[in-house]
């Protein structure tokens, strides 16, 4: 009798204690999504107004609105009109380093990728100073990284609800089914991980945008040091090796290497 | 007494014929008139009977066809065929015979003819003589004919005839090929037709057609002429159906050139048989004397292109900001090699960059003669503001038939280029490449609209927490449902029974082995204990009521491998046998016992295993 009313008072401070917990965490969510949806509102509202900018020809400072926004939120299409502003304001390097910038979190949007070779038909140099990556980009080059992860939870779900399934299933041919849905399940959830993790290398490779007219490319990170190469123009593409002080180092065709200053780039 | 006279005598008493005396008396006059004229017909029809052999000089391995041939301008009725004489030299085989009726005006020839494969037995020169064809009461004998045979055959079997007749011994039809072009003496690059005829009286029966096979034309730039249908024309008195094949041949170089005969290989007749060789027909070689264009009149910037040509010249547009591309199309479209005629030379033009041009060709026959056009489309970006004119453009060419130089020229476009609002021009960008040139005349797409909603796209997923989350989920869903399936059978004791029940029978089974030699009874009993306690966890039963045939039935019903109901059974019998009855046991018979219960449980847990 004791234990039955230990038990039932303790049941009833269970119940206070989730019930607390559950208004809280209502509060809070409303909370955030309330603050969440009032920055989103500002966000859009600046952004509608750069818009205005863009469109009356005001390009600079549409620019700067944009700029603000890409500050705020990671978001495709704010990199694309920064893109079409810069362009428009003649600025070749800023203008390909935002529409790369675009085309990672839009990889299949045909307006970024023609913009980007018509902003590189206008390169003085013809060429990007960056090493190939992996094979696999034709799998997943056009899929951003959420999306990966998706793609990679549905095989996964299949694998896992196969699995309790087994749990539960008496029947043996079923059972057997199951366990061949479990199993390729399981390595379409792995390769799908494996994928992921090759976006997400080349995602975080070092590229940068030449973003002055030109630069010189030396042999050591020193003005007095040798020139070793032509001189790179706004908007080539390059891959960074390292980075000291206000110097960074580039990959150069046949794996020789050469510096730049830094502030003549920027990255992606 | 005159015909008239004698009809008279013959009806003048008979009251029933003279009613039609005067018809009957005409159509005797008209039956005598016909008589009259056929027997004067018989009188001057001119039978000949002719023989020929081909080829005359063959192989000892080849064959030579003889015809023979009787022909009248009269119907010839029944004939017999041919009386040979022997011909011990050869061997002879008869390969058919054709006839022919031929109406031209008002004559009329008929035709027979005989055909004979002749194979050589041995090599010499022999004359095929006395052939006879008796007709009527006459006897016609052809005249001989001689056939040379040699001791080696200058072609194999299977062997092509190099000629340009051919006429097929089952169907009587004659195959001719021909070969020529429309002016000996062309300019260099000036173009001629070459034409290849097959003229033929029939279509050889036979389900393949004939296979052409065209010249070298190596000295030659060639464009393929429309076809025409096959025409039917009178040559020499023989209606031959006529098929052209026509090519259009540019000269690449001057000087005599030779076109080397085309082949055409005829199908053999289908349905008799027979051996036979194929047939190629050959034309005749063509000698075309090309001649070097004139150094007389030659322009300096002429590049070698011959016909009768236009040029025309436009941009896309006439105004233009300084850094922007434009287009040139500069169009040159007349009679000619058009696939072959080098680029305008463009004039350099200051403060501007041309482009090497992108080359469209729209190229067709027209009466034979290859015409078209060629469009080049230069991109043009000016550097620099101000009026800026290109200049014309000069196209000069030979034109074979005035047999003189010529020169089509363009009209000069002024093109107005603004200053660059943006200040921008600066150095002309280095590419080169056709799509990029295309690029540079383009503009950038519009901004994204503004109703868009931002959202923020994550790089970097592994770094969000509803990313682990959403990988978590499965495992956790996983892990919950097992866990609940663990409490769900420690809490039923049936399910606990099922879940221990190999654990418990392998350790009774273990502790039998400690009493397997001194109390062989005490072993014996263990075991079967096990095994009962064993099967009584699986099916919730009391061990104490089971026998081998209850675990018999149990175990079939729940679908369990014979072999290991049988061994289980077997051993719990054994177990029991000895139990009751005490026996001499060796070791190894408890060695197998052991091993058969263990066998039996493991095959038995793999089974429900399977179904867990």
């Amino acid at each position: 009798m004791k234990d039955w009313k230990h038990g039932r008072i303790g049941d009833k401070k269970r119940f206070v204690s989730r019930l607390t917990f559950l208004i809280c965490f209502l509060c809070f969510s409303s909370w955030w999504k309330y603050a969440y949806s009032q920055s989103q509102s500002t966000l859009e509202a600046s952004y509608r107004s750069a818009d205005a900018l863009y469109q009356d020809g005001q390009y600079q400072q549409a620019a700067e609105k944009y700029e603000q926004i890409a500050s705020s939120i990671q978001d495709g299409a704010v990199y694309y009109n920064l893109g079409n502003a810069y362009f428009r304001l003649g600025n070749r390097g800023k203008a390909i380093l935002n529409y790369e910038r675009a085309k990672r979190l839009m990889p299949r949007d045909k307006d970024t990728n023609f913009n980007l070779k018509v902003a590189k038909a206008r390169n003085i140099d013809s060429f990007d100073l960056v090493k190939p990556f992996s094979g696999f980009s034709l799998l997943y080059g056009a899929l951003r990284p959420n999306e990966i992860v998706w793609v990679g939870l549905i095989p996964y779900w299949i694998a896992a609800i196969s699995l309790i399934a087994i749990q539960f299933i008496q029947n043996l041919r079923f059972q057997r089914a199951l366990r061949y849905v479990l199993l390729i399940g399981g390595i379409g959830w792995l390769f799908s991980l494996l994928l992921l993790g090759l976006k997400i290398r080349e995602i975080n490779l070092p590229y940068a945008i030449v973003v002055a007219n030109e630069v010189t490319v030396r042999s050591e990170p020193d003005f007095g040091s040798e020139t070793i190469a032509l001189p790179l123009h706004e908007g080539t593409k390059i891959q960074l090796q390292e980075e000291r002080n206000d110097w960074v180092k580039i990959y150069l065709p046949d794996e020789n290497s050469g510096w730049l200053t830094a502030d003549a780039i920027e990255k992606i | 007494m005159g015909t008239k006279e004698v009809l008279d005598k013959v009806f003048e008493r008979s009251s029933v014929w003279r009613v039609r005396r005067s018809f009957t008396l005409h159509v005797l006059r008209f039956v005598l008139l016909v008589s009259v004229l056929y027997s004067n017909a018989a009188y001057s029809q001119n039978i000949t009977v002719s023989a020929d052999v081909t080829p005359k000089i063959i192989g000892i391995n080849e064959t030579a066809t003889l015809r023979v041939t009787i022909s009248a301008n009269q119907q010839l009725g029944n004939i017999a065929p041919p009386q040979l004489k022997a011909l011990p030299e050869f061997n002879v085989s008869h390969g058919g015979s054709s006839s022919q009726y031929n109406l031209t005006g008002n004559q009329i020839s008929v035709s027979v003819t005989w055909t004979y494969m002749l194979r050589p037995k041995k090599v010499g020169q022999f004359t095929v003589s006395d052939i006879r064809i008796p007709h009527g009461n006459k006897i016609y004998i052809a005249d001989p004919i001689s056939l040379q045979v040699l001791p080696t055959s200058k072609k194999p079997l299977q062997s092509e005839s190099t000629q340009d007749v051919f006429t097929d011994p089952f169907s009587s039809s004659t195959h001719k090929v021909e070969a020529s072009v429309d002016n000996l003496r062309p300019y260099v690059n000036e173009q001629i037709i070459y034409t290849f005829r097959y003229l033929y009286t029939d279509r050889i029966p036979s389900f393949n057609s004939p296979k052409y096979t065209p010249p070298s034309l190596r000295q030659f730039w060639t464009a393929e002429l429309e076809r025409k249908r096959a025409q039917r024309q009178v040559i020499d008195g023989t209606l031959y159906w006529i098929e052209e094949i026509r090519v259009g041949l540019f000269p690449i170089t001057a000087g005599r050139v030779t076109i080397e005969p085309a082949k055409l290989s005829l199908p053999l007749s289908t349905g008799r048989g027979r051996p036979q060789s194929s047939n190629v027909l050959i034309t005749n070689p063509v000698e075309v004397d090309v001649r070097p264009l004139p150094q007389e009149g030659k322009p300096t910037n002429f590049v070698g292109t011959v016909g009768q040509y236009r040029i025309h010249a436009q941009t896309d547009r006439q105004t233009i900001e300084a850094g922007d591309g434009l287009t040139l199309r500069v169009q040159a479209s007349g009679t000619g090699n058009i696939e072959t005629v080098p680029a305008p030379t463009v004039p350099t033009l200051p403060n501007m960059a041309i482009y090497d041009p992108q080359i469209t060709d729209s190229i067709g026959v027209v009466d034979s003669k290859v015409r078209g056009s060629r469009t080049y489309e230069y991109v043009i970006i000016p550097s620099k503001e101000g009026d800026w004119t290109i200049p014309a453009i000069d196209y000069p060419y030979f034109d074979p038939q005035m047999e003189s130089y010529q020169v089509a020229r363009t009209v000069p476009i002024t093109i107005d280029v603004l200053p660059n609002p943006n200040g921008v021009v600066g150095t002309t960008p280095a590419h080169t490449t056709q799509s990029d040139l295309h690029l540079l005349k383009q503009d950038i797409r519009y901004i994204k609209p503004d109703s868009l909603k931002l959202s923020n796209q994550p790089l970097q997923p592994h770094k969000h927490v509803s990313f682990w989350v959403v990988q978590a989920l499965p495992i956790v869903a996983v892990l919950s449902v097992w866990f609940y399936r663990q409490r769900q059978a420690k809490r039923d004791p049936k399910q606990l029974r099922e879940q221990y029940a190999a654990k418990n029978a392998l350790q009774i089974i273990e502790d039998a082995k400690t009493h397997s030699t001194a109390q062989p009874a005490t072993f014996y009993g263990t075991l079967a204990n096990g095994l009962y306690q064993y099967i009584g966890d699986i099916f919730d039963l009391s061990p104490g009521g089971l026998n081998p045939e209850l675990v018999r039935q149990r175990c079939e019903v729940a679908g369990f491998p014979e072999s290991a109901i049988v061994q289980i059974v077997d051993t719990l019998t054994q177990c029991d046998y000895v139990r009751f009855a005490p026996v001499a046991t060796n070791p190894t018979d408890i060695e197998d016992m052991l091993n058969r219960a263990s066998a039996s449980i493991t095959e038995i847990e793999k089974e429900r295993q399977l179904k867990i």
